[in-house]
């Protein structure tokens, strides 16, 4: 185990599947000890139980980002059952296509809870139980190529992304003038081949050439490659990263 | 895009002081790669130097030995870095370092290879290499410190290895949260 991370505690929401999943995985190999959260019950017994096969440490929570009681329960289950808290992966999110003319309030109020309202209280009460453990921590956010740049049809997807990234910035500076500090960046990955784009899409292979040829390394994205990018983040490789946008989209955003 | 295995892999690096080279060269051996001179590498370094003036009282010889040529000097390195991946060939990874302010005349010359590197990561992805760029920060840092050679080496592994393995034209600030300001 090469344990970039040996025995610090991280919470990753939404870790039932996608990139959450795959996360969860990576900073489990890395050594961490791995809060895992999310509704889905049977992916959360499933992704602990892989864990710990591997050798790792983990438990599953269940959490509704947005309910600050829950953000309770998930903070206190795991500094009793894993120890005090590291860091925190904000990943669990929504996904709304549609034109701007058929989004309704109540679609832009619901990705709106978890995608934002979500990563504030991570972050917020995230930032408390890291003071709690006293030895410093990180936060990421998962972003998006889409809190950089529009794309037809996620107005409202768009928008919440967006306010991610201010969210990020302004949290990372306050972080950084806690004693010791607590790092905060976002990650914006470009179309990764998760649930939340076959849901929308249909998983459909010539779907995924169609969009590894319209990416410059002509691949799709893998949530294993945003598990490696967040366990950067995390790790001291990162010590002296904060605030920023770490885009990792096969190209997708450099033109 | 297939990288080769870490225990085979080289690199190249051009430029930068002699305690960032031997930063790099700690992380890299940390990772499995191998600094070599010249020749065939998967991994291509370039350090960004420059001798910049103000921008009001730049002479004509100023810019042109200043920005100029440093950006001349990055154009023909990627050139090298890039012939030098394709001889080895099965991709790698460019990894740009910017320095480290917009001060002077140095912010042409760290937009001037940003986007460089972002016009590299377009045409060279379909062949599988990767161009990325680490923009450092001055002074101390709402973080409470300078940005040290030891943090730019753990971005130049990162951004040159298979843990960056998606991650192409992109921008890896290390500024201690300067630029979130």
């Amino acid at each position: 185990m090469n344990g970039r991370l040996r025995d610090r505690v991280v919470i990753v929401t939404g870790a039932t599947k996608g990139i959450g999943r795959e996360t969860a995985k990576s900073l489990a190999a890395e050594g961490a000890r791995v809060a895992c959260t999310g509704r889905d019950r049977e992916g959360g017994a499933s992704i602990v139980a892989e864990i710990m096969a591997n050798g790792g440490q983990a438990i599953f929570i269940p959490h509704d980002v947005a309910k600050a009681v829950d953000w309770e329960v998930v903070i206190s289950r795991a500094e009793e059952e894993l120890g005090g808290i590291y860091g925190v992966v904000n990943n669990a999110g929504g996904f709304v296509v549609k034109p701007l003319a058929e989004t309704t309030e109540a679609d832009f109020q619901s990705l709106f809870d978890v995608n934002v309202l979500g990563a504030f209280l991570g972050v917020k009460l995230g930032f408390e139980a890291i003071a709690r453990t006293g030895g410093g921590g990180a936060v990421v956010m998962v972003s998006s190529l889409m809190g950089q740049v529009g794309f037809p049809g996620a107005t409202a997807y768009c928008a919440t992304k967006g306010a991610v990234t201010g969210l990020t910035k302004t949290a990372a500076i306050e972080g950084a003038a806690m004693t010791p500090p607590v790092r905060v960046n976002s990650l914006h990955p470009g179309v990764i081949w998760t649930p939340m784009i076959t849901s929308q899409f249909g998983d459909d292979q010539a779907l995924a050439n169609a969009f590894a040829a319209d990416t410059p390394l002509r691949m799709i994205g893998l949530p294993r490659y945003m598990a490696d990018a967040i366990v950067f983040l995390l790790s001291d490789d990162s010590a002296h990263i904060t605030g920023i946008e770490l885009t990792v989209d096969g190209g997708r955003g450099a033109d | 895009m297939v990288e080769t295995a870490r225990a085979s892999r080289t690199a190249v690096v051009h430029g930068g002081g002699r305690e960032l080279r031997a930063a790099v060269r700690e992380a890299f051996v940390a990772d499995g790669v191998e600094i070599v001179k010249d020749g065939a590498s998967n991994v291509f370094v370039h350090v960004a130097d420059a001798d910049a003036t103000s921008v009001a009282g730049s002479s004509p010889d100023d810019v042109a030995q200043g920005l100029g040529a440093s950006l001349t000097a990055a154009f023909l390195n990627l050139q090298s870095g890039v012939a030098a991946i394709r001889s080895r060939g099965g991709g790698g990874a460019v990894v740009f370092v910017a320095p480290a302010s917009n001060a002077r005349a140095f912010g042409p010359l760290r937009q001037g290879l940003r986007l460089l590197a972002k016009s590299a990561a377009l045409e060279l992805g379909p062949e599988g290499i990767r161009v990325n760029i680490i923009l450092p920060g001055e002074g101390e840092a709402p973080l409470g410190r300078a940005c040290s050679p030891a943090d730019i080496a753990a971005a130049v592994a990162f951004a040159a290895g298979d843990r960056s393995h998606f991650m192409t034209g992109a921008d890896i600030v290390i500024d201690g949260g300067r630029m979130a300001l």
